[in-house]
């Protein structure tokens, strides 16, 4: 399996383009997809998994024999049970794993013999989790796995995505709101704005990212070339720095907290330059 | 391929009452002679069929089986496939339950009728889903419901029209005429083609589509 590779992606709506896009995924990876809702997160996956067509570029290392998906809202009819479920994906699928499904399920705490639309928005994002893992694929693309689910499950989920990612031969694709389950799973950020990669830095680097919150005597101390993105908030301001190992030497009177994921994506998406 | 068949037919599983209770309706009202059971037993099919777009449809189902191997050429390929499948399961059906109801009712059984209903009733069933289907899989099944609907109601229309106001007295007349067998080909040459070229239609439109 080759790295995935998207090279000059442009889809193209009335009110709405997304791109051009360049991305290159190397195998081995969790890629953290991030950014404000309509901002074009879920446009890139249905490029990627050839849900839409695209109007510019090409997509190349993603054969749908490989793939395990869990859409936002998309999945089989709610009116089957949880073991149709298993019935209908066994013959889709040719590497689907019986028992594999079954541990998830136990694992969930799944009743087979519930209908899909009794399950609570969390459960049915359990049942479509563990339907992405059980036939086996290389490649899993994720479009807001977490959402619905509390924090202990969020966590349990991480955890097998973890448990997914031990074959080095193994990638995730994962779009989320929630920046904080990114903190410590992934190893690549990529931020997309109206359309626009605006980050698309490696976990090594964001670790290196800063946030500076200072009055603005201190604010017009720092060099200009220095700060990535600020917001003035009533009493403060907030700024973004990419090099916190090397300003922490250049400003040493002034605090500079490590930035969270949720940090840099607000400052890049509201922030000024 | 097998697991959208299995899809389809498991989906209708949960409205296996429903459809047995309009089976029941259909053999009580034969047995009064108000319809003709082969007429209405393998229409069963089709709202089964039909009832499967929109489950799909509400679950955004064709959306996830784009992704899967073969996933857009399986969506149309089964739904073509499960009305065959559904159609002569019930056809079957109603051919015995006509067997019987026709023994316990006439005492004798007129295998011709019933097998040249069964074959123009399936011809005809076929060339309307051949027709309704690309519309389905063109605008989903909430858009394309307003223009089946205007199909069967155009389609009644023309029929009303035709039989109320022509003798069709020499088609009969014609009908003896001609090799039975030969027209009988000819006829279900016609539902094939059709519906095989339908498939194509919709195969061609569902490849391009965006979900």
């Amino acid at each position: 399996m080759e790295e995935i590779k998207i090279n000059n992606l442009v889809k193209k709506y009335h009110d709405f383009t997304l791109g051009p896009i360049d991305i290159d995924i190397p195998k081995g990876m969790i890629i953290g997809l991030i950014g404000e809702n309509g901002a074009g997160k879920t446009t890139l996956i249905k490029a990627l998994l050839n849900i839409i067509n695209i109007d510019e570029g090409t997509i190349t290392g993603i054969d749908n024999n490989d793939v395990g998906v869990v859409l936002d809202d998309a999945f089989l009819p709610n009116n089957l049970k949880v073991k149709d479920v298993a019935t209908i994906m066994q013959s889709l699928f040719p590497n689907w794993d019986k028992n594999l499904f079954k541990t998830y399920l136990t694992k969930f705490k799944l009743n087979p013999n519930l209908v899909l639309k009794e399950l609570s928005k969390g459960m049915h994002k359990k049942m479509e989790i563990a339907c992405s893992l059980a036939h086996q694929p290389k490649i899993l693309v994720l479009d807001e796995p977490t959402s619905g689910l509390d924090p202990i499950i969020r966590n349990e989920v991480m955890e097998i995505f973890q448990d997914f990612m031990e074959d080095e031969n193994h990638t995730i694709i994962l779009s989320t709101h929630i920046t904080s389950d990114l903190d410590a799973i992934a190893d690549k950020i990529i931020c997309i704005d109206n359309g626009k990669i605006i980050l698309n830095e490696t976990k090594d680097n964001i670790e290196d990212y800063g946030i500076i919150k200072c009055d603005s005597k201190s604010f017009n101390k720092i060099n200009k070339e220095d700060i990535i993105r600020y917001k003035q908030n009533k009493y403060d301001y907030e700024i973004l720095i990419s090099n916190r190992s090397k300003l922490n030497k250049k400003y040493k009177d002034m605090v500079i907290d490590k930035a969270t994921i949720e940090d840099i994506m607000v400052l890049l998406v509201k922030g000024e330059k | 391929m097998l697991g959208f068949i299995k899809k389809d037919l498991l989906v209708s599983k949960s409205n296996l009452k429903i459809y047995l209770l309009m089976l029941l309706v259909y053999i009580l009202l034969s047995l009064n002679g108000d319809f003709n059971i082969l007429f209405v037993v393998p229409f069963l099919s089709t709202v089964v069929v039909i009832s499967s777009f929109s489950f799909d449809e509400a679950s955004k189902w064709n959306m996830y089986a784009a992704t899967l191997p073969k996933g857009r050429k399986n969506i149309v390929k089964s739904k073509y496939l499960v009305l065959v499948i559904l159609y002569f399961l019930t056809s079957i059906i109603s051919i015995l339950l006509a067997m019987i109801i026709s023994y316990f009712t006439t005492k004798s059984i007129p295998y011709l009728e019933i097998f040249l209903t069964t074959l123009y009733m399936c011809v005809a069933v076929f060339i309307i889903h051949a027709i309704i289907f690309p519309f389905i899989f063109k605008f989903g099944i909430e858009k394309a419901r307003f223009i089946i609907f205007g199909f069967i109601f155009a389609f009644a229309i023309v029929v009303g029209l035709i039989t109320s106001n022509i003798d069709l007295s020499f088609i009969n007349e014609e009908f003896e005429k001609i090799n039975l067998l030969q027209l009988n080909l000819i006829v279900s040459a016609i539902g094939i083609i059709s519906y095989y070229l339908s498939y194509l239609i919709s195969k061609r439109i569902t490849l391009k589509k965006e979900y």
